[in-house]
């Protein structure tokens, strides 16, 4: 489903000659060459987002009262986690899609099929980032419950991953047109 | 109209191979565009559908799968159920089932368990001498137990859209996960009968109670899970991450096969898988917000209801139409669009909404063994090097016993039901 594709930053497709769907198994489990420096600040959400719900865990069990800000900060960072891995995913070509009407086309169409499928993804974050713009205006005047923090910090971040996303879209699309 | 323009964008971008969640996204904003709604409510409603603390539970149980699926655990899984059950006719076809079984209490998800375990169990079955097909089919089969049986990210994702107790869902797929697992190994008893399949090597108490030591503390992952969501220890998100903590106790300082490195690689799979499905959850969030707004699903109920009001009648209405939709449609996009269409009519003729989450979720399983869109199908297919239209045929039989497990299930309701009731006492 998940087909071995030129990667959006240029880079060979990793996996060998048969990546798979399920982040490419057959890879060695310490193989990270597919891994870019920029990647780095979007595993760092993650692991704050494990270490601030391990620490609600752990202040529940062990200290038997838990921290108050935990739940909040997490839900916020699962949101600025899913739209900056969504950046990730769209650089490795890991987004969830189908292949099989692609694969069944002769080269011409596929091309063109895909080129106007980068083009809508491109469209939607670029539209989503400029509407994202307005909202997050709005949230930078909303403090969060727990933490004196404006709510504003993670939609800004949320603007900015998706109007990343569609820079190396439109990028990727004049540099390869479409091709495999 | 414009609910049917929807429909065919959808439809469109998801063929041209635009990612799921974009299809979702972008057709959901054209209508919000033609409809004069302002556009900022489909980023708002995107954000919304992600900002829930019971969705946390979705990269911690992936997290858990990975570690789980790494450093040989699933090797020592796979050679414990060996010892078990290898001895019977058709041996391999049995821990087949038995090891998706015990794998499933510590992953979430079909694809990786065909992924992973799949792997292994397909190549020990051809060097064995069975025929590929058997090899295939079973795998594809067995893999659909993870998604019903404990920890399982569709029924987490059920429990956010329909408002029910994760808890309480996780309890109620132990049993029809283990009626599945009997299912099919009677299906594999009966091929081996007729085939005259190979015994694995005689069995051993000594080398059954080796292989045991050697698998007995990954094998404690489903029991601190499962046992820790039915004594009401833990919440399902405190289950993922004890889970996870678990796995990397296990990873650092047990087996030592968790290098910096291979937690860099761990996590950026876990990263991928997680945003990737909470991107699908977002999409549909705008989707099922538009066909709840524009009083789709009212329309729906009351032509279900114009039809007929008997429960066993609606039900099998609703399974045809969410078995047809699996075909098609990828299972994430699909519990989070369908629930908010289907539990009103649900609820209108007295079905219990954890009873219709294991039976949404087995049929979407079902889904996944058929084509065009049959995920496990493709991975089965990458990992094994048997062409797609093969793993099709092969899987078809062994769609037979499933359905089997799912029509006990509609008629007593029960079976999935019995045991969250019971540790309600």
């Amino acid at each position: 489903m998940r087909g071995p594709e030129p990667r959006i930053d240029g880079r060979p497709p990793v996996g060998g000659p048969e990546p798979d769907i399920a982040g490419e198994l057959d890879r060695g489990a310490e193989d990270i060459s597919d891994v870019v420096w920029w990647d780095y600040p979007v595993l760092a959400v993650f692991w704050g987002l494990m270490i601030v719900v391990f620490l609600q865990f752990f202040s529940r069990y062990v200290f038997n009262n838990s921290i108050t800000w935990t739940e909040e900060i997490a839900r916020y960072l699962l949101i600025v986690l899913t739209f900056t891995g969504a950046l990730v995913c769209i650089r490795k070509r890991s987004h969830i899609h189908l292949e099989i009407v692609l694969d069944r086309l002769a080269e011409r169409p596929a091309r063109v099929l895909r080129f106007a499928g980068d083009l809508v993804t491109a469209i939607f974050f670029g539209g989503l980032a400029w509407t994202g713009v307005t909202l997050a205006l709005r949230m930078d005047r909303q403090r969060l419950i727990s933490v004196d923090l404006s709510r504003g910090v993670f939609y800004w971040i949320v603007v900015a991953a998706l109007a990343l996303g569609a820079l190396m879209l439109v990028v990727h699309l004049i540099r390869f047109r479409g091709r495999r | 109209m414009a609910l049917a323009l929807l429909f065919i964008v959808l439809a469109l971008l998801i063929a041209i191979g635009a990612p799921i969640a974009v299809a979702l996204g972008a057709s959901s904003l054209l209508y919000i565009l033609m409809a004069g709604l302002p556009p900022l409510t489909a980023l708002n409603y995107m954000i919304n559908g992600v900002n829930s603390f019971s969705l946390l539970a979705v990269p911690f149980f992936i997290m858990a799968g990975n570690l789980m699926n790494s450093g040989g655990i699933t090797v020592r899984i796979f050679d414990f159920a060996r010892a078990i059950a290898g001895w019977l006719p058709g041996g391999l076809g049995h821990v087949n089932v038995g090891a998706s079984v015990i794998f499933s209490g510590m992953s979430g998800a079909a694809v990786a368990d065909a992924g992973g375990l799949g792997n292994i169990e397909i190549r020990a079955m051809r060097d064995a001498g069975y025929e590929t097909d058997f090899a295939v089919g079973i795998t594809a089969a067995s893999s659909t137990i993870g998604p019903i049986i404990p920890p399982s990210l569709p029924l987490v994702l059920y429990g956010v859209s329909a408002s029910v107790s994760i808890g309480d869902l996780f309890l109620a797929g132990i049993v029809p996960g283990l009626l599945m697992a009997v299912s099919l190994m009677i299906m594999v008893a009966w091929y081996s009968h007729r085939r005259g399949y190979p015994r694995d090597r005689a069995f051993s108490l000594s080398y059954a109670w080796l292989t045991f030591r050697r698998a007995f503390l990954p094998l404690c992952t489903p029991a601190i899970i499962i046992g820790g969501i039915g004594t009401g220890v833990f919440t399902p998100t405190e289950a993922a991450v004890a889970a996870v903590a678990y796995a990397l106790f296990l990873g650092t300082v047990v087996y030592r096969t968790l290098t910096p490195r291979a937690l860099v690689r761990v996590t950026m799979d876990t990263l991928e898988t997680t945003a990737s499905i909470l991107l699908i959850v977002a999409g549909a969030a705008i989707f099922a917000w538009i066909l709840t707004a524009t009083q789709s699903a009212q329309a729906f109920a009351s032509a279900v209801l114009g039809i007929t009001h008997n429960r066993e009648l609606v039900l099998l209405l609703i399974m045809v139409l969410v078995l047809i939709i699996g075909c098609f449609m990828e299972t994430i996009a699909a519990i989070t669009i369908l629930v908010p269409v289907l539990l009103p009519v649900a609820s209108a003729v007295g079905i219990d909404p954890v009873h219709l989450g294991i039976i949404l979720v087995l049929n979407l399983m079902l889904g996944l063994l058929t084509p065009p869109v049959g995920m496990v199908l493709f991975v089965l297919s990458r990992v094994s090097g048997v062409p797609f239209e093969q793993c099709v045929r092969a899987t078809l039989p062994f769609i037979v016993p499933l359905l089997i497990v799912l029509a006990l299930l509609v008629q007593f309701p029960q079976l999935s039901l019995w045991l969250p009731g019971l540790m309600k006492h």
